[in-house]
């Protein structure tokens, strides 16, 4: 398997107002490569540079939203990073700059679409774990298909490194805490009583159709006076503090050693290949 | 009194009941806070269960007092930042408490700075804001939102089981019977996570929480507490 075989396609209505940006890997469950991760990020900046659109929606193409990012460049990432080649582990600052740049610093995926101009709305269909959950949590407005279920697996093999404050406000501290360390995944149903989507439908195409629709008749004017707002109580929220925290506490994880008998999911990926270690780890979720 | 069991990553906290809190016994307290301490830095310990074998996890008292609010012990003991509760609230271990029966004044604030709750349906819990100034308001308003956790504040309402489940105080609630194999359960799912994955995780939670002023409010007990006193001398009680 190659990393390179995913696209994130952006289609413009602007007779509409809309954007659709559609996450395509439906093979490997629409796992997310950091040149996905890219793409994204450039579809948001050239929505927010397009004054005819005031939504954009986001989905994954096929069963998922998106099942996480992909485990194959876990290393690399570090590698490719500044400082990353220098010596044969790479350096701690490459580690952050890694996870800074792809997804919780200004310009990471995360980041962006948390602090984009225009409304978002997520389709959260089948897994969303990981990265799915996170776009979840920084849109606007999430419409969940009845299949859709939300965790994060990898934290049960490394430990946490997500931001908490954007999970705390939304669901609440012990339901964070439930999702950091039992390794628990919720239904739609549940995501929808803890408040994580804001509706359930078996037929969520209809349902966003018309928040888009609705979100799309506001002036632009309002929608972009409202983002602000809400930029400014994120900020007293200390959401870019927690994402730096997430950062840091996830460039020391990827460093940690493991107790005997201890489950290691990169020594199982690379004696065992990225799906067979994937499937290992995901077991609980079944 | 405390009996304390290790295996298998989790250190099991075996006490009659956490009435004791509720009584500033702080010999009971200082025992509680050493062995929760001792377990967080135990590296055989990922999991630290707080366990009552009495009928009530933390039974209703008739009105008790804190010590006067600049005692040194009940600083030490209780409300200080090397007291028990925020021993708790910000132990490097991952901590359960396992609730049945009645679940007053100190019990409720113990279960606000444990990470995970699971009660029994036949459970029910007090708000320790009236009695209890060590309780952190800042966790509850975390835990159930800033409406609900004023309302359960300034009413002083019980919630029962299912209500509480609702409102976010506490992870599951299940059969009596089942109470004891749940938690055990839960803390065997929680001890997949790595040892050094625990701890650095509960690192980044408390810097989360430290930005949302849980420290703050830990630091506020003794002006609580004057209040509380206060009030008991002016108005004949603390309301």
């Amino acid at each position: 398997m190659t990393t390179d075989d995913g696209v994130v396609e952006l289609l413009l209505d602007r007779e509409r107002h809309q954007a659709l940006i559609r996450i395509r890997r439906e093979r490997h469950g629409n796992r997310l490569t950091r040149a996905m991760g890219r793409q994204l990020v450039a579809h948001l900046d050239a929505v927010d540079a397009d004054d005819d659109i005031k939504v954009v929606v986001v989905e994954g193409a096929g069963a998922h939203l998106s099942s996480g990012w992909d485990p194959e460049e876990a290393w690399e990432q570090y590698v490719d990073a500044p400082g990353g080649a220098v010596k044969k582990h790479p350096s701690q600052r490459a580690r952050l700059i890694a996870l800074d740049d792809a997804w919780w610093g200004r310009d990471g995926l995360y980041h962006r679409l948390l602090h984009c101009r225009k409304v978002t709305i997520t389709k959260a269909v089948g897994e969303c774990y990981e990265t799915g959950l996170y776009l979840t949590l920084c849109s606007d407005l999430v419409v969940a298909h009845e299949n859709a279920r939300f965790a994060v697996p990898r934290w049960r093999n490394v430990g946490v490194d997500g931001d908490l404050s954007l999970l705390i406000a939304t669901v609440g501290l012990k339901r964070t805490k439930e999702l950091m360390y039992a390794g628990t995944a919720w239904d739609a149903r549940t995501a929808l009583r803890y408040g994580l989507v804001d509706g359930v439908s078996a037929d969520p195409d209809e349902e966003v159709g018309r928040l888009a629709e609705m979100c799309a008749s506001i002036m632009r004017d309002g929608i972009v006076t409202e983002k602000y707002a809400v930029f400014a109580s994120l900020a007293k929220m200390g959401v870019d503090h927690s994402f730096a925290a997430a950062t840091v506490i996830g460039a020391s994880l990827s460093n940690i050693h493991f107790q005997p008998g201890e489950y290691n999911f990169l020594a199982d990926q690379r004696r065992h290949g990225t799906a067979a270690a994937l499937g290992r780890s995901r077991r609980h979720l079944e | 009194m405390i009996d304390v069991k290790v295996a298998g990553w989790v250190g099991t906290v075996q006490v009659p009941d956490f009435a004791g809190l509720t009584r500033y016994d702080a010999d009971f307290a200082g025992e509680l806070r050493d062995t929760v301490v001792a377990l967080a830095d135990d590296s055989e310990v990922k999991v630290i269960v707080l366990r009552a074998d009495g009928e009530d996890f933390a039974p209703d008292l008739a009105e008790v007092s804190p010590p006067a609010d600049r005692s040194a012990t009940w600083r030490r003991v209780f409300a200080g930042a090397k007291g028990l509760y925020q021993s708790v609230a910000f132990c490097k271990k991952v901590v359960v408490t396992e609730v049945d029966g009645a679940c007053r004044g100190a019990g409720s604030a113990l279960v606000l700075c444990s990470d995970l709750t699971v009660a029994a349906e036949t459970s029910s819990f007090g708000s320790p804001f009236l009695t209890t100034p060590e309780a952190n308001f800042v966790l509850a308003a975390l835990t159930m939102r800033l409406n609900r956790a004023k309302a359960w504040a300034i009413t002083g309402d019980v919630l029962d089981a299912a209500r509480a489940e609702e409102v976010g105080l506490v992870n599951q609630v299940v059969p009596r019977a089942s109470l004891r194999a749940e938690v055990d359960a839960l803390a065997d799912r929680v001890t997949a996570m790595p040892l050094d994955g625990v701890t650095m995780s509960k690192m980044l939670l408390q810097a989360v929480l430290d930005a949302h002023g849980v420290g703050r409010d830990f630091d506020l007990a003794t002006h609580y507490a004057a209040r509380r006193r206060q009030a008991e001398e002016t108005e004949g009680g603390p309301r």
